[in-house]
């Protein structure tokens, strides 16, 4: 059930059939169900007043960083979803694990599942820490940097260009924003029953 | 430092006591080839005829109505555009021009942008110009910046450029030009996105979190806030509205997009970032089509 929806949502690399799509998942060792959690987190942003994004990080299997949009407590507007996520590994878990003078190695082996296109400054700092996985969800219209308004894994040194699959589960991570720039109330009922569809 | 060689006008540099400002602008701004393309043009017969002429000739297509359609030559006769297309065997028109000079003559292709490309676009043919305020004062002399503004740059690039010696690390600074003092200073940190934008932002972020209503000369291991007053819920509340940045090097793509998101006004670089710069060597970020916030971007040449 799981595959079949992930296959249908590999919608985001142009003209695909669903045996490449198929390929992608498999050969990243792709698992969507991190999508979850990422949409969870959303979710959290979405009910303290936040941007509803959320952001998954995984190595080798397990997810060593997570985050959410944290711009309007933190009045940093750099605290998007993904650097949360980042930091948390680069202080937390590193530190836990003793991995600190192995974040750079880590970083390059990780997968990043957002729910939304990660924008420009996001997808810089994704570029430079060498992420080879990046799988989102809704397109980014207005600062997306997978190619909405910038492409800026094209602008990088070109031995490195990460695999970017988009569109997993874009309408939930679409109507997540809606409520946010509706300015419903996020604790709605209505939310939880549309969400559950 | 490698410098990119984009080709600028000589009007845009301009010397002030020390430094030099070069504006970064959008490549049709600061483009000084005059693209032409070529149109069919013929002589009037009589300089009477013009205006019925102007009549009888179908409107020129919409990508060439910055062309004034009629000059007058160094005969003192007149000349004017057809368009695309030559005219029909029985096109009235015809009438009231020399047929043996129709020809296909270069005319600038684009709308002139600047004074500049103005003046370079009417030695090939007339152009009509509605000069943009804004532009025409970032492509005047020192960028449109009083001699007492030169002075703050020229202040706060030495501020920037010390420190990036003295520590070799790239360096931020965030100035704010309605109190006309230096809000922070800070350094590159050798770990991973630790760069001297962010640090600075995570230090106004911080101060203004802050419920202390004095904050002065706070300090981090990578930098310092340096003004005595409050800063918190000054302007607004985006960390960088209404204030100007200093770098000793262009910042990298995440650290510009970072500075639009906290909607800075002004930039201001020394060095070029040849391998990530956001602002002018690998991108130029300001200048996309659909970012919602524009600040105005400034190479400094010490
Ligand atoms: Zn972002
Ligand atoms: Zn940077």
């Amino acid at each position: 059930m799981q595959d079949t929806q992930a296959i249908q949502h590999c919608i985001g690399l142009g003209p695909i059939s669903v045996r490449d799509a198929a390929d992608i998942l498999l050969t990243n060792d792709l698992n969507l169900n991190h999508m979850d959690l990422a949409f969870k987190l959303a979710e959290e942003a979405l009910s303290v007043g936040e941007v509803p994004v959320g952001c998954v990080l995984v190595f080798e299997q397990e997810v060593i960083g997570q985050g959410r949009n944290f711009v309007n407590e933190s009045k940093n507007a750099t605290r998007h979803a993904e650097l949360v996520a980042i930091d948390e590994v680069t202080t937390s878990w590193a530190a836990e694990k003793g991995q600190e003078n192995k974040l750079e190695e880590v970083f390059s082996k990780c997968q990043l599942y957002v729910t939304v296109e990660p924008c420009i400054m996001c997808a810089s700092a994704l570029n430079q820490l060498r992420i080879p996985v990046i799988v989102y969800g809704a397109a980014n219209e207005r600062f997306g940097g997978c190619g909405s308004v910038l492409d800026v894994f094209s602008k990088g040194e070109e031995s490195f260009r990460p695999k970017v699959v988009s569109g997993v589960r874009a309408e939930e991570a679409v109507e997540l924003l809606k409520q946010f720039y509706k300015g419903e109330n996020p604790n709605a009922p209505v939310l939880k029953q549309k969400r559950k569809k | 430092m490698g410098d990119s060689n984009e080709e600028s006008p000589p009007e845009k540099k301009r010397r002030s006591s020390s430094l030099t400002l070069t504006p970064i602008l959008n490549q049709s701004l600061s483009s000084t080839d005059i693209q032409l393309i070529n149109v069919y043009t013929a002589k009037i017969r009589s300089k009477k005829d013009a205006s019925n002429l102007l009549k009888l000739l179908p409107p020129l297509p919409s990508d060439l109505d910055h062309l004034k359609r009629i000059r007058s030559t160094k005969s003192d006769s007149l000349e004017a555009i057809i368009g695309h297309q030559s005219l029909q065997d029985d096109d009235p028109a015809l009438d009231l021009l020399t047929p043996s000079t129709i020809h296909k003559a270069p005319v600038p292709q684009l709308r002139p942008l600047t004074s500049f490309q103005f003046k370079k676009s009417n030695e090939c043919w007339p152009c009509n110009f509605h000069p943009d305020k804004e532009i025409e004062k970032l492509v005047s002399e020192n960028c449109g910046l009083s001699a007492e503004d030169m002075g703050v740059v020229a202040n706060n690039v030495k501020t920037v450029m010390d420190r990036f010696f003295q520590m070799k690390m790239q360096t931020c600074a965030v100035y704010d030009p309605i109190d006309k003092e230096l809000v922070c200073v800070a350094n590159s940190k050798p770990s991973l996105l630790h760069h001297s934008v962010m640090n600075c932002l995570e230090m106004l972020a911080q101060t203004q979190r802050n419920t202390e209503e004095r904050i002065g000369n706070r300090k981090w291991d990578f930098g310092e806030i340096v003004c005595k007053r409050i800063v918190r819920n000054k302007h607004s509340d985006y960390l960088c509205t209404g204030m100007d940045v200093y770098l000793s090097h262009e910042p990298c793509i995440m650290c510009a997009m970072a500075l639009l998101h906290s909607r800075a006004r002004k930039i201001f670089f020394v060095h070029n970032n040849m391998n990530n710069g956001g602002l002018n060597s690998v991108v130029k970020l300001h200048c996309l089509d659909g970012i919602n916030h524009r600040f105005q971007v400034f190479k400094v040449t010490e």
